[in-house]
């Protein structure tokens, strides 16, 4: 995945490692199959909330950094660079991903899914307007990564057990302690939490 | 305008809600009457959903790291990778060759610690601002460090400083402090204060019983999770900035002093900011650099530090080591307290934590003496409650010590020792929700499974909270009434997450009979009149009393127009939900707006000054129940039961979270949180959020907060802050529990695997022995 060229610096290797381990993971043998462009090859394009986009990057561009500075979605945060705060989580191909820990040439010709996708301030889902109700919130930094997080496990599991809701959301760091709303949201219980 | 008014003095009801008594107090002229006990409220400390979740549940919440413009510039800092070293030259020839880079050399000629900023650059995207950074080549020599608390305490210690260092002090700190202390190598203090007997040895000396303890707690990072960042643009000589911040006004004010520009030439804004907890009051020194880079680049330019940055050079809670001694009588109540602490913030001061043994409990004598110890790691901070925490840890380990020696139960050393009536109504009231009285029978069974050797051990641990009710005065709101019945309300204060946005709405919503979603709240930004910085439990405090006035002077305005309508005396006039009443008869809110002679009616409101009287401190107690595992050393916080008074509450919802938010923190603290150093090298080996464990969803036990409501009397709407005591007392909470869970008291957080191990051996060598 990485040449070893002059721009490719240890964290960006680091990086591309660490991706290729959750790529792997979440899309199976596709992403060792040779049928996608080589990074720094020409333009590539990624669903995102439906939109085709087309972009050119180098090969170190991480997917969320082109969300955020490409095409301007920043409601997905950068809280560590290093998929341990959970903050930059999108769906890919319907799976939750550190979008920090994915190459943006990773996600060519698939699916992503942000915040911003799933709902709009006048238009919640049904799941962001649990978060809203059941104050699974305080500063909102780690928040859009959260309801991504909620938002994958309710797809797969739309009556969650209280473990299941914890582990979904165990990827994400909310130092404003706002864990127990957040959880209630999840679980469908929009009064569990600051209203308990 | 008007003549000013004498002030009014009226007679208020004050103290615990249904226990309150009589006194007189002082209202400003202009100032809203005091809300009194007993009259209806409709959405005044009502519960309800956050106002601006919406944006944030949706992501269209803009942060400081969110902002984008044409032409933006990136900016990173070059940083000392080494504890202590010499700067013998840095070339940044390299710079010159790399299009579109500007940067900004410090005059530095020693770099203190891992992280100590020594160049600023910004370039057009994020990989070239990073390959930048790798082009600047800093020659060192390295000169010796220490990185730990009590070896740079012994004589021959290298020395952080050569020179005596000044302190500082921010809007999140605790009250006193400053001024001229003796330093000696790199022991700054001690700097004394007391109450009582100045010679505590007589009462040692005639106690029933004296403890000696010593209590260590280390280090612990903001890790807010919006990293610290700016934004700046220059718009011909005037400076726009957005910034992570828990003040804009703060920020500005510093701008325009390095700037040497007037303030109206300074726009900062902040809606909305992912946590501060103390360490964003200023404009920091990447917000100077983001200022200064854009200037010669004549472009924008955003400043975001990373991570490790963040977790090495933007601030933490100083360690402490507590030394104390007490003097107790067979009741438990104590005679007298000796209380010394050292604690290191790295190369800064305000380590202090003897607040709390001097505030918390009505010890008649005390003697403390605090020192700051100046270590080669990043500067510490402000943060939530300063000192607090590590005190309470400190205090209330001694108390739970006299208990275990006098075979008191612990909350009966607490009674022996705690006169105020709040506190002991918290007492009472949190005790019932634990199922306190279950204690001693835990005991018994703790001593049984041990017996049997089972691994499981039950623990009930207790403490209080102190903090103090702090003002930051000038304050200043505008409401504007238009005609066809909308309503906007101004203020300059941040958005930190403790929904000033919301207190605001629900406050202007009672005086004015609307809903709280139909006032149209605008914040974050310096061109609104003057709120308070975010910290210390000042904001609410400060701003909601000028936030009333000024709907409460436009709902009087309003009401003069409503009268005649009503063909009522404007002072019999009333505010109903939508509606203005007199005499059984009302008119609607809209058809008064649309009366106004004006296109708006615009009021202000101030904040008044603090009525006279009733004890400055906010109190709280906390009750934690926690499960240890003897074989695997975890511990398990099952439930945790928080009792916090904090006035009259704006807004019930917003007092939870920020109450559960600090008992989260206070846990993370007690168990998980540890900076990790090598001490050759002097370098952090855990600056990030894999290694450096904060805690998580699956770590989140029951948290039951309660409020007890207070008419404080010092305010038109009894208000006071929360923040801060929410958090002081969870890990002093958290610790007892597990020593009694133990049997062994533990001295030192966090309360790892490896310690619970070792306090167990211990007891089990006590036993054999």
């Amino acid at each position: 995945m990485t040449n070893g060229s002059r721009g490719v610096t240890r964290r960006g290797l680091l990086k591309g490692l660490a991706t290729t381990a959750v790529a792997g993971a979440a899309s199976g043998a596709s992403a060792l199959a040779d049928d996608r462009k080589r990074p720094g090859e020409g333009t590539i394009t990624v669903t995102v909330n439906g939109t085709p986009r087309p972009g050119v990057f180098a090969p170190r561009t991480t997917l969320a950094e082109a969300l955020r500075e490409t095409w301007g979605l920043t409601g997905t945060k950068i809280g560590c660079d290093r998929g341990a705060c959970g903050a930059c989580t999108v769906l890919l191909d319907g799976l939750a991903v550190n979008s920090c820990m994915t190459l943006v040439h990773d996600a060519d010709g698939r699916n992503v899914t942000t915040i911003e996708g799933l709902g709009a301030p006048d238009a919640l889902s049904p799941l962001q307007r649990a978060f809203v109700e059941a104050d699974g919130m305080q500063c909102g930094f780690c928040t859009p990564g959260m309801v991504v997080s909620a938002e994958a496990l309710r797809r797969r599991t739309p009556d969650p057990k209280p473990e299941e809701v914890r582990a979904a959301l165990a990827g994400n760091l909310c130092r404003c302690g706002a864990y127990t709303g957040a959880i209630a949201a999840c679980a469908g219980d929009r009064t569990g939490g600051s209203h308990g | 305008m008007a003549e000013p008014k004498a002030a009014n003095r009226t007679k208020i009801r004050v103290g615990l809600a249904g226990k309150t008594v009589e006194k007189e107090v002082e209202v400003a002229a202009g100032d809203a009457p005091p809300l009194a006990e007993g009259q209806p409220r409709r959405v005044f400390g009502s519960r309800r959903p956050r106002l601006d979740g919406r944006f944030k549940v949706t992501g269209r919440a803009v942060y400081a790291h969110d902002v984008r413009r044409e032409g933006l510039l990136h900016g990173r800092i070059l940083r000392s990778p080494h504890a202590h070293a010499r700067i013998v030259s840095v070339d940044t020839s390299a710079l010159a060759k790399i299009p579109g880079v500007v940067f900004e050399l410090l005059e530095k000629k020693e770099v203190r610690y891992q992280g100590d900023p020594i160049l600023a650059l910004a370039a057009p995207s994020l990989a070239a601002a990073e390959d930048a950074l790798h082009a600047v080549a800093v020659n060192y020599e390295i000169l010796p460090h220490v990185v730990d608390l009590e070896e740079a305490m012994k004589d021959l210690a290298p020395l952080v400083f050569e020179k005596p260092v000044a302190e500082r002090h921010t809007a999140g700190d605790a009250p006193g402090g400053g001024g001229a202390l003796p330093q000696k190598g790199n022991i700054r203090g001690p700097r004394a204060s007391g109450r009582g007997e100045k010679n505590l040895a007589k009462l040692f000396a005639d106690a029933d019983g004296v403890v000696e303890l010593t209590v260590r707690t280390q280090v612990q990072t903001h890790a807010c999770m919006e990293t610290h960042s700016s934004f700046a643009e220059w718009k011909g000589d005037e400076l726009h900035v957005v910034a992570s911040t828990q003040g804009v006004f703060s920020v500005r004010d510093e701008l325009a002093e390095v700037f040497h520009l007037p303030k109206d030439k300074v726009h900062v804004t902040a809606a909305y900011v992912g946590g501060g907890f103390g360490s964003k009051f200023g404009a920091g020194d990447y917000g100077v650099f983001a200022a200064k880079l854009a200037k010669k680049a004549g472009r924008p330019v955003r400043l975001i530090l990373d991570r490790k940055e963040d977790q090495l050079a933007a601030g933490n809670r100083p360690d402490s080591l507590n030394r104390m001694k007490a003097a107790y009588r067979k009741d438990g109540s104590v005679t007298a307290f000796s209380y010394a602490s050292f604690g290191t913030a790295g190369v800064a001061t305000g380590a202090g934590t003897g607040a709390v043994v001097k505030n918390s409990y009505a010890f008649p004598n005390v003697a403390v003496e605090e020192s700051d110890v100046f270590t080669n790691l990043g500067p510490g901070c402000a943060m939530r409650a300063p000192g607090h925490p590590q005190g309470t840890l400190a205090v209330e380990a001694v108390l739970d010590e006299i208990a275990a020696r006098l075979t008191l139960d612990p909350l009966a050393v607490r009674l022996a020792n705690d006169p105020v009536d709040i506190r002991r109504a918290e007492w009472e009231r949190g005790a019932r929700e634990i199922r306190w009285e279950r204690r001693s029978a835990l005991t018994a069974k703790n001593r049984e499974a041990a017996a049997k050797g089972l691994p499981l051990r039950r623990g009930l641990g207790c403490a209080a909270s102190v903090w103090y009710n702090i003002v930051s005065p000038g304050s200043q709101v505008i409401v504007r009434v238009h005609r066809d019945g909308s309503v906007e309300v101004e203020n300059g204060v941040q958005e930190i997450g403790c929904g000033n946005p919301t207190t605001i709405a629900v406050t202007v919503a009672e005086e004015l009979g609307l809903a709280p979603e139909s006032v149209r709240v605008k914040w974050g930004s310096t061109a609104y009149p003057y709120g308070p910085a975010s910290g210390g439990s000042t904001t609410t405090v400060s701003l909601i009393p000028a936030v009333r006035a000024a709907a409460w002077n436009a709902a009087r305005k309003l009401a003069a127009i409503a009268a005649p309508l009503l063909g009522a005396q404007e002072s019999d006039v009333v505010v109903g939900e939508g509606v203005f009443g007199a005499g059984g008869k009302t008119v609607s809110w809209k058809s008064v707006c649309a009366k106004l002679p004006g296109d708006v009616l615009v009021t202000t409101g101030d904040r008044a000054k603090d009525y006279d009287g009733t004890d400055p401190r906010l109190f709280g107690v906390q009750f934690a129940e926690v499960v240890v595992d003897v074989e695997t050393g975890i511990v398990t916080v099952e439930k945790v039961v928080a009792v916090h008074d904090c006035g009259l509450p704006v807004w019930r919802t917003g007092v939870d979270g920020q109450i559960r938010g600090g008992v989260l923190q206070g846990i993370s603290y007690a168990l998980y949180e540890e900076r990790h150093i090598d001490r050759r090298s002097g370098r952090v080996l855990n600056p990030n959020l894999e290694m450096y464990k904060i805690l998580g969803a699956k770590d989140a036990p029951e948290i039951v907060p309660i409020l007890i409501d207070v008419y404080t009397g010092k305010n038109n709407t009894h208000t006071r802050g929360i923040g801060e005591p929410a958090t002081v007392p969870t890990s002093a909470a958290v610790v007892n529990a597990i020593s009694h869970a133990l049997g062994v008291r533990i001295t030192e957080i966090p309360v790892t695997p490896a310690r619970i191990l070792a306090a167990v051996a211990s007891r089990r060598k006590e036993v054999t022995a």
